[in-house]
C-alpha cells in the first residue's frame, strides 16, 4: 500500500516527483474513491502544474479529482459554465490583465480607458457566477512582482479598490487567498518567472504553486472532510532537547526553538485540536519534567492522553484511534527519529508524519507550514470542549495492543549488528556508555576508562561492544556487554544499550553473542542479574524473555541462570550479525 | 546523464522508460506538447541545476538536444 504523502513531503516535492507520484496514485487501485471531487480552475495564466499538484493532493486524500481547466485567459466567459457541486479556483494575475494594462499604462491612461471600472464589473460578474459553486477560492490581486517603477501609489490604490470589492462580495462559501503572503515569505525571484511568462504565459513557479496550495489547504481539507484532529507528539528531542531518561528532567533543553514549538502546539490545543504524547520513556521521568520545569509551555493538562511506554508507537496510535473513536487518517505524528517515523508509516500508512529537522533553528518554520492545515477562522464551542470529551473517553477504555505487524516492520529494516570483541579503540565509548546509560542497563555498573582498560588486559574479563546499522543509517556503538569468567561459569557483569536503538530486538542478537562465546570457551552455565534502579524498569523481565531461569528474587534484584546453552533464538531472523575483533 | 534525462522525459510525459530513447523528440512523441515541454524544461532545470535561455527553452525539443546542452553546461 502507498503511504500517505505527508504535508512535509508535499512542500518539498520536486517537479519530477510530482509527475511520478501523480502517475502512481492514479494507477493505484487500493485507493478508496467512492467519491469523485469536481474542480474547475479558471485563470488568465497557464496553470497546468497547479492542476497536476492539486490532483495529487486530492488523490492523496483518497478522492478521485475530476478537473476542468478553463480556457486560457477566458475567466469571465468560463465562469458562466460553473456547475453546482464544483469547487472553483479562480487565479487572476493582475499584471497580465487586459494585455498587461496595469503595467504598461500610467494611472491617468488607465482612468481614461475606464479600465478600473471594466475590471470591477468583470470581477463582480465572476464572483456572482461563483455563488453557484460549492466553494470558491479566489486570490487577492497583487502587483508585487513589479515593484517600485511600475507600482506607483496611485496604482496600489487602484488595486486596493479592486481587492475591497472582492471582500465585499465574498460569501461564506468563498475564501480570498492572500498571495502577498507567498511573495513576502519566499520572495518574488523564487516565485515569479518573467522567463516562463514570456515563453509559456506561465509566470508562477512550482514554489509559488505549492505555497499557494498551502494557503488553501485547511479549507480544502474541510470540504473533503479530511481535516486532521489529533497531533501525536514525541517528547525527547521533539518537545525538548535531549533525552529525559538520560539527561534527567533538570538536564533537558528548553531553548527558544523548542519553546516556540510548544507555543504553537499549545495554541492549537487551545483551539480544540487534540494533543497526545507518544513517547518511549519511563512515565515518571516525563512526569518529573512537568513537576520541575516551569518553563514548559505545554502542561500535562494540555494533553488529551499520554502514552509513555515502550510499545511500538504505531500500536499506541492505533490504540488511541480506537479509544478516541477517530480514524487513523485524523492523526499527525511528530517525531525526531527516522526509525519511529518509518515504523509508523509502515504499520499505519494513513497517518501523516512530520520529522523534526536536524537543524533546531528551522524546526519552528518547517513545523508551522505543516501545522497551517489546522488553522481555522472560526472556533466553535464544540471545538473548545472537544478536549474534555475525549479525555473522558480515554479514561474508559483499556489498552489493546497487537504485535503482528511490528515484526514485519523490523524485517523491513535490514538491521545489522556488528560485534566487536575486546576492541581497544572503543575504550572511551564503552566507559561513556556505562556512565550515561540508565534505561536499558541491567546492572548499572559505572566504569571509568582506566577500569575498562583493566578489563581489557584481564584474563577473566571479556568485552563486547556493538554497533547497529539499518537502512536509514548508522547508529554507531550503542551496546556493551562485560563478561566475567570464573572456572566454567560466565557471569554477565554489564548488559546495556543506548536508548537510540531500543525496541528493535537487538538484545536478542547481543544475548546470542554471549551464548555463542560461552559455548566456544566451554562454559557450563551463564549467570546474570537485574539490579533495580529508578530508571531501568523496562528491562526487569529481559533475562526471563531471553530464556533464563530465575533463581533468586529480592526486592532490589533478580538473579538468573542459563544451564542448557544451545543458542537458539527465534527473534534473530531479522538481524544480520557480523563479528569483528579478536 | 543520458539515462537520467530519458528517465525524466518519460516521467514528465507519462510514458514508460522504454518508450523513450536518444532520438525521441516532440515530433515523434504525442504527449510532448507545449505544456509538457514546459514541465519538462522546468524539471530538467531543477534536477541538473541549470538555467535555459528563453530561446533554448523553445529549442530543446528532443532528448538529443537536452543531452548535448547538459553535457556542455551541467
Amino acid at each position: 500500500m502507498l503511504s500517505y504523502i505527508s504535508t512535509q513531503e508535499l512542500i518539498n516535492l520536486k517537479l519530477t516527483e510530482l509527475f511520478k507520484l501523480h502517475g502512481e496514485l492514479l494507477s493505484n487501485n487500493d485507493l478508496s474513491r467512492e467519491k469523485t471531487f469536481k474542480i474547475r480552475i479558471l485563470s488568465n495564466v497557464v496553470l497546468n502544474q497547479f492542476k497536476e499538484y492539486l490532483e495529487l493532493c486530492i488523490l492523496n486524500e483518497g478522492y478521485l479529482p475530476e478537473v476542468i481547466l478553463g480556457d486560457f485567459d477566458n475567466v469571465l466567459n468560463d465562469s458562466f459554465l460553473i456547475n453546482e457541486g464544483e469547487v472553483v479556483f479562480v487565479i487572476i494575475e493582475a499584471s497580465t490583465l487586459h494585455n498587461s494594462a496595469f503595467i504598461e499604462n500610467s494611472t491617468n491612461e488607465l482612468n481614461e480607458l475606464g479600465l478600473q471600472d471594466s475590471i470591477k464589473h468583470e470581477l463582480s460578474s465572476i464572483l456572482k457566477n461563483c455563488e453557484k459553486a460549492k466553494f470558491t477560492f479566489i486570490n487577492k490581486l497583487s502587483l508585487t512582482p513589479y515593484d517600485s517603477i511600475f507600482l506607483t501609489e496611485s496604482k496600489i490604490a487602484m488595486i486596493d479598490g479592486l481587492n475591497k470589492l472582492l471582500n465585499v462580495q465574498c460569501t461564506d462559501n468563498m475564501k480570498i487567498v492572500d498571495i502577498e503572503r507567498i511573495y513576502s515569505r519566499l520572495g518574488t525571484t523564487l516565485t515569479f518567472s518573467d522567463r516562463y511568462l514570456k515563453t509559456h504565459s506561465a509566470p508562477y513557479t512550482f514554489e509559488f504553486i505549492k505555497a499557494n496550495y498551502y494557503l488553501m489547504q485547511p479549507y480544502l481539507l474541510r470540504i473533503l472532510g479530511k481535516r486532521k484532529k489529533v497531533i501525536a507528539v514525541d517528547c525527547d528531542n521533539t518537545l525538548w532537547g535531549g533525552v529525559v531518561g538520560e539527561d534527567g528532567a533538570e538536564g533537558i533543553l528548553l531553548d527558544v526553538h523548542f519553546l516556540w514549538v510548544q507555543r504553537m502546539l499549545k495554541s492549537l490545543s487551545d483551539s480544540g485540536v487534540l494533543l497526545v504524547a507518544v513517547s518511549k520513556n519511563n512515565l515518571q521521568d516525563v512526569q518529573e519534567v512537568w513537576d520541575t520545569r516551569d518553563e514548559m509551555i505545554l502542561k500535562e493538562s494540555d494533553f488529551t492522553a499520554i502514552r509513555v511506554n515502550w510499545l511500538p508507537k504505531s500500536q499506541n496510535i492505533i490504540d488511541l484511534a480506537e479509544t478516541l473513536n477517530l480514524g487513523l487518517d485524523s492523526f499527525l505524528f511528530i517525531d525526531d527519529s527516522d526509525f519511529e517515523i518509518n515504523e509508523v508509516r509502515t504499520s499505519i500508512p494513513y497517518v501523516e508524519t512530520f520529522k523534526v529537522p536536524k537543524t533546531p533553528w528551522t524546526y519552528r518554520i518547517e513545523l508551522s507550514r505543516v501545522l497551517n492545515q489546522f488553522q481555522i477562522d472560526k472556533v466553535s464551542a464544540e471545538d473548545l470542549n472537544r478536549k474534555g470529551l475525549y479525555k473522558a473517553e480515554v479514561g474508559r477504555k483499556q489498552e489493546q495492543v497487537a504485535f503482528d505487524d511490528y515484526n514485519l516492520y523490523l524485517a523491513s529494516l535490514n538491521l545489522n549488528l556488528t560485534v566487536y570483541h575486546n576492541f581497544g579503540q572503543h575504550i572511551n565509548r564503552m566507559a561513556q556508555l556505562t556512565q550515561k546509560t540508565n534505561q536499558f542497563n541491567l546492572t548499572t555498573n559505572r566504569y571509568l576508562e582506566s577500569e575498562i582498560e583493566n578489563f581489557l588486559s584481564s584474563e577473566k574479563h571479556t568485552l563486547f561492544s556493538f554497533a547497529v546499522k539499518d537502512r536509514f543509517g548508522d547508529c554507531g556503538i550503542v551496546g556493551l556487554v562485560i563478561l566475567e569468567t570464573i572456572d566454567r561459569k560466565v557471569i554477565i557483569d554489564s548488559f546495556l544499550m543506548s536508548c537510540r536503538v531500543l525496541g528493535r530486538n537487538i538484545e536478542y542478537g547481543i544475548f546470542s553473542t554471549i551464548v555463542k562465546y560461552s559455548m566456544k570457551i566451554g562454559a557450563e552455565v551463564i549467570e546474570a542479574s537485574y539490579i533495580k534502579t529508578a530508571k531501568n524498569s523496562q528491562v526487569k523481565d529481559l533475562f526471563e524473555n531471553l530464556g533464563m531461569t530465575i533463581i533468586e528474587k529480592t526486592e532490589y534484584s533478580n538473579h538468573y541462570r542459563l544451564e542448557t546453552i544451545n543458542g537458539g533464538f527465534n527473534k534473530l531472523e531479522n538481524l544480520e550479525i557480523i563479528e569483528y575483533g579478536e | 546523464m543520458e539515462n537520467k534525462v530519458q528517465e525524466i522525459v518519460a516521467t514528465i510525459l507519462g510514458l514508460d522508460r522504454s518508450d523513450i530513447n536518444i532520438d525521441s523528440s516532440s515530433e515523434s512523441v504525442d504527449t510532448w506538447d507545449s505544456l509538457n515541454h514546459m514541465n519538462l524544461i522546468m524539471a530538467i532545470e531543477e534536477e541538473f541545476e541549470v538555467t535555459f535561455e528563453e530561446e533554448e527553452i523553445i529549442e530543446m525539443t528532443s532528448v538529443k538536444a537536452l543531452v548535448d546542452f547538459l553535457e556542455k553546461n551541467a
